[in-house]
């Protein structure tokens, strides 16, 4: 019953700070869509970060360790620390400028304005939804999961067909409804506050579970020790080629509509410098307790001197095991708060991003600018983030475990688009045509390669490495190459259009 | 308004982050089982490549900074067309 109390605490604490920060809503679309440009260097960190950062740093890391050692940081991690702040660097900041000079909110208004293509808009739109979906799936399912895990025999009068846990349709069912209370309110600006506060969260308490595990265990030495050590080397748990080609994946936050959304809330440029610096710093804060935990559970025992873990120990539950077994109900309780602190943060930006896309995107330029009122437009995205977030819960109830995997993919997708936003920026010579072809390839390559998977084994990338080298390298290049061959073979943009998107540098 | 770096401090400072894609990759504790402070070694240097990372991008904010950008965002009929 703790976890529960402390769930239901953590829950209330995050609508009250959703509900606080909406009482700065100052009522125009702006706000709701982009927090009116204005968001300063802390909260613009705290939302970027919490933003790319999912379960997957609590609950995955932790379990990747636990299977493959400290290969796992490297692949991910490693290559984020660098990569994300260079995607921020070089496209982030770039796209923060063309959105604040020319008015744009989501990434198709700028596609569709840098090659003056509606065509791109239409292509670009269902592939864009289509890789968010399953995200925001596999955010809500691994939340009742969690939750289901932690609370089993806590009510055992009321959740009979469960052995007393937290049904996952509840969890999620309640998950759904405290994100919708605070995007609903206050829009993108009660997520950015949202996300700063669950940020704090699960980086404390990965910080927090780290430190008494290690006690518990002797000591970080001891634990280390005692574990396997087969764990502390790379050779033998991930190959060479697939080890480096996992530098694709970071790229994929270049893509995402959510973390474009939340680019263009910064007040100034100047307002990323923060991120660059302290979202590589807070990578290594979040991921590094959660590897150690992962490693230490290979030789944990029991306080009857048996292994706590097996070949056989599924490997998302580790956390949870380590957890349990050598903390108290009440950090039990918090590390879970943690956990769907990390799912949240990322829901609840999603969740706005659809509903701006869906308004501005679908909508508004449909229907004309000039045909709704400001107020309207605010609450047509009230109205797609409250059908997005009915939707994405009941297909959850049905979704079967098997969109985990999909999940996984989703980042794949994201990545393998790269190049199309790359050549936007960097390419005078990108035409429309050769971004449509990109798009196209992408998906094309994309559903041969998860076909595949699921056809080779579990529907997991890394069950289609041809060559040894990671599939989302080919989508990538097949993308990249359809950008490149049709661009040159199209009719270059206007001498307007490159003008407004390559002004003249200043000389230096 | 403070003086934009210079084109060649601007590369410099970009091929410091390609030596860095360079280094991520680890040549040295590959296959160490040495264990330093109760981490294994390879994850020790994990960790200083994401210090070296995060330090590195300290430089490019103090010394290689875009200044054009904010110029740009700022200049013209800046944001009127849209929201």
């Amino acid at each position: 019953m703790t976890q529960i109390w402390i769930i239901v605490i953590y829950l209330s604490l995050l609508v009250g700070v959703g509900l606080i920060s909406a009482q700065f809503f100052r009522g125009t679309s702006r706000d709701f869509f982009v927090v009116s440009r204005s968001i300063g260097p802390f909260l613009l960190l705290m939302s970027v970060f919490g933003t790319t950062m999912t379960a997957f740093a609590m609950v995955g890391s932790s379990g990747g360790a636990f299977k493959d050692g400290i290969a796992v940081y490297g692949k991910v991690a490693g290559w984020s620390v660098l990569l994300h702040s260079a995607v921020f660097f070089f496209i982030g900041m770039k796209l923060w400028a063309f959105g604040k000079r020319y008015g744009h909110v989501t990434q198709i208004q700028f596609f569709r304005a840098r090659f003056e293509s509606d065509a791109l808009g239409y292509v670009l739109f269902p592939v864009l939804v289509g890789l968010v979906i399953p995200y925001l799936l596999v955010g809500l399912l691994g939340a009742g999961a969690t939750v289901q895990g932690v609370t089993r025999g806590a009510l055992p009068e009321v959740f009979t067909s469960t052995g007393g846990a937290v049904p996952p349709w509840l969890t999620s069912g309640v998950i759904c409804l405290v994100v919708m209370s605070y995007v609903f309110a206050g829009g993108m600006r009660s997520a950015a506050w949202a996300n700063a506060f669950q940020t704090c969260i699960f980086m404390v308490m990965a910080v927090v579970a780290f430190w008494m595990i290690a006690q518990n265990l002797g000591g970080m030495n001891a634990a280390t020790m005692a574990a396997d050590d087969n764990k502390f080397i790379r050779e033998g748990n991930v190959g060479q080629l697939e080890y480096f080609t996992y530098f694709f994946i970071p790229l994929s936050v270049a893509m995402f509509p959510h973390l474009f959304q939340h680019w263009l809330t910064a007040k100034r440029a100047k307002t990323f410098r923060l991120t660059l610096i302290a979202h590589p710093i807070f990578i290594m804060i979040t991921w590094i307790p959660c590897i150690l935990i992962g490693i230490w559970a290979t030789g944990a025992m029991t306080p009857d001197g048996m292994p706590l873990t097996s070949d056989k120990t599924p490997a998302n539950a580790v956390l949870g095991i380590m957890v349990k077994n050598f903390t108290t109900p009440v950090l039990s309780g918090l590390v879970t708060a943690g956990v769907l602190a990390a799912i949240m943060s990322s829901l609840d930006s999603q969740f706005v991003a659809l509903g701006t896309m869906f308004t501005q995107d679908v909508v508004v330029k449909a229907a004309g600018k000039k045909r709704f009122s400001d107020r309207q437009i605010i609450w047509l995205a009230r109205g797609f983030i409250t059908g997005i977030v009915l939707l994405t819960w009941i297909i959850s109830l049905f979704a079967p475990k098997a969109i985990f995997p999909l999940g996984v993919w989703c980042f794949t997708g994201f990545a393998a688009l790269f190049p199309i936003v790359f050549v936007a920026l960097y390419w005078k010579r990108a035409t429309a045509a050769g971004v449509i072809a990109g798009v196209l390839a992408t998906a094309v390559t994309w559903i041969i390669f998860f076909t595949w998977s699921n056809v080779a084994g579990t529907g997991r990338p890394g069950d289609v490495l041809l060559w040894g080298i990671n599939p989302v390298a080919y989508i990538f290049g097949a993308c990249a190459l359809a950008v490149l061959v049709v661009s040159l073979v199209t009719r270059p943009p206007t001498e307007d259009t490159v003008a407004k998107y390559f002004p003249q540098k200043n000389p230096s | 308004m403070s003086k934009p770096a210079s084109r060649r401090r601007r590369w410099f400072f970009y091929g410091l982050l390609v030596i860095l894609f360079v280094f991520h990759h680890d040549y040295f504790f590959w296959d160490w089982h040495i264990v330093i402070g109760g981490i294994p070694a390879g994850l020790v240097y994990d960790m200083l490549y994401s210090s070296i990372c995060a330090f590195t991008w300290w430089m490019m904010v103090r010394f290689a900074w875009p200044d054009e950008l904010e110029e740009f965002a700022d200049s013209g009929e800046g944001g009127k067309e849209g929201l």
